[in-house]
């Protein structure tokens, strides 16, 4: 399932290549170009702010340990959403997170007009819908939606078939429609 | 035809179509309300996302890359890449070059030795070269259709007295080839069983 994906930024190559030998002021600059996407794509995956900081620590500490097995056809940033992946997974396993969809919060007709209050709402409503997604179509919905990956970049970063992508997309996007029905009327 | 349409209207709306299928889609979609309802549909629901907003940290990116830091491990990545690793990783490339190597030198033995023959020279080392091709003869395919049926067809057929000639000439080097091209062909096999198993123990999947 590998697929070669459009290598730029040979300054960043470069960066990989000093870090791989020990130099860690280089891995510095890399954990701080990509801190941003991997603890986002931990946060959404798991929904626990604190764990997600703690989880993004632990991902590029998986990442320095494994950079000998880098292969530069592949882009980095989707090779760190891997691993930050599977940490993820690690951690919501072993705090045995399971949220179900009829634990959401019932948008009330009884709410104030407070825009804020009903923003924050709205906001929580779609944080716990994404997290009641089955893992394998949650990933693939956050690497899409929020980190912008072609179909082909997610399928090589999570190492599933074009077609598998799509259909666990397009599962996502379903249940989301059906649990987030009234927002969408709204709009 | 709608539901065709339907079923790749994620794609196009997430910019993954091209060419005949793109226009395809395009055309259809002038065209039919109940698919403009549905892309309207994924348009709003991927705006609604966006309304989930990313996760902000009091935590700065240098002191983020700071705590990376202190936690990393002090052995360097390079040598996290264990040293009887790489020695056995070499040593298993080796090993078709080792049977090419050998398949050199058998063939290159025995052009050497039929040369001296030619030449009349007779040295005692390549009596021990003639057993051993005399031996891989015995043991090979070819010698299997000898006996009975070359005795049997030889009478109808003349000529194959010379085929049979050549058969016993040439097969110790086409025993050794076949031995070497199988050789070569099982280490393919096992080398791509090693690597998939590798692939997924680094990139498991979700």
């Amino acid at each position: 399932m590998s697929d070669v994906t459009t290598i730029f930024g040979s300054p960043e190559l470069n960066l990989i290549a000093s870090a791989r030998k020990g130099d860690r002021q280089a891995f510095g600059e890399l954990v701080q170009k990509h801190r941003d996407g991997v603890v986002n794509v931990v946060y959404r995956m798991c929904g626990d702010p604190e764990l997600a900081e703690e989880a993004a620590q632990e991902a590029f500490i998986r990442a320095w340990k494994n950079l000998h097995s880098y292969h530069e056809q592949y882009l980095f940033r989707n090779w760190l959403y891997r691993i930050a992946m599977n940490v993820a997974l690690d951690a919501l396993r072993s705090e045995r997170k399971n949220i179900a969809l009829d634990d959401l919060p019932l948008r009330s007709d009884n709410d104030g007009p407070e825009i804020r209050v009903e923003k924050k709402e709205k906001v929580e409503h779609i944080r716990k819908a994404i997290l009641a997604l089955p893992m394998n179509s949650r990933s693939v919905l956050i690497l899409r939606e929020y980190e912008r990956l072609s179909y082909r970049e997610i399928a090589a970063t999570l190492d599933i078939p074009l077609g598998t992508v799509m259909s666990r997309l397009n599962y996502a996007r379903n249940q989301l429609r059906q649990c987030l029905a009234t927002y969408l009327e709204v709009e | 035809m709608n539901q065709h349409v339907m079923e790749w209207l994620a794609a196009y709306f997430d910019g993954e179509l091209h060419g005949m299928r793109l226009q395809k889609v395009e055309e259809h979609l002038w065209t039919c309300s109940a698919c403009q309802l549905e892309l309207e549909q994924l348009q709003g629901l991927s705006t609604l996302l966006k309304d989930c907003p990313p996760m902000t940290t009091h935590m700065s990116h240098e002191q983020f890359a700071a705590q990376v830091g202190l936690r990393l491990p002090r052995s360097t990545p390079e040598h996290n890449g264990l040293t009887w690793q790489r020695g056995v990783n070499i040593g298993w490339l080796s090993i078709p070059l080792s049977i090419i190597l050998g398949w050199a030198l058998s063939q290159t033995a025995s052009l050497i030795i039929s040369v001296i023959q030619g030449l009349g020279v007779n040295l005692s080392w390549m009596s021990w070269f003639s057993s051993l091709f005399q031996w891989i003869n015995s043991y090979s395919f070819w010698s299997l259709i000898d006996l009975d049926f070359w005795d049997t067809m030889r009478d109808a057929v003349p000529w194959l007295d010379w085929g049979e000639m050549l058969v016993h000439t040439i097969a110790p080097y086409l025993t050794i080839t076949v031995v070497t091209a199988i050789s070569l062909w099982c280490w393919m096999v096992c080398w791509w069983v090693l690597h998939q198993r590798k692939r997924q123990q680094i990139h498991p999947v979700l």
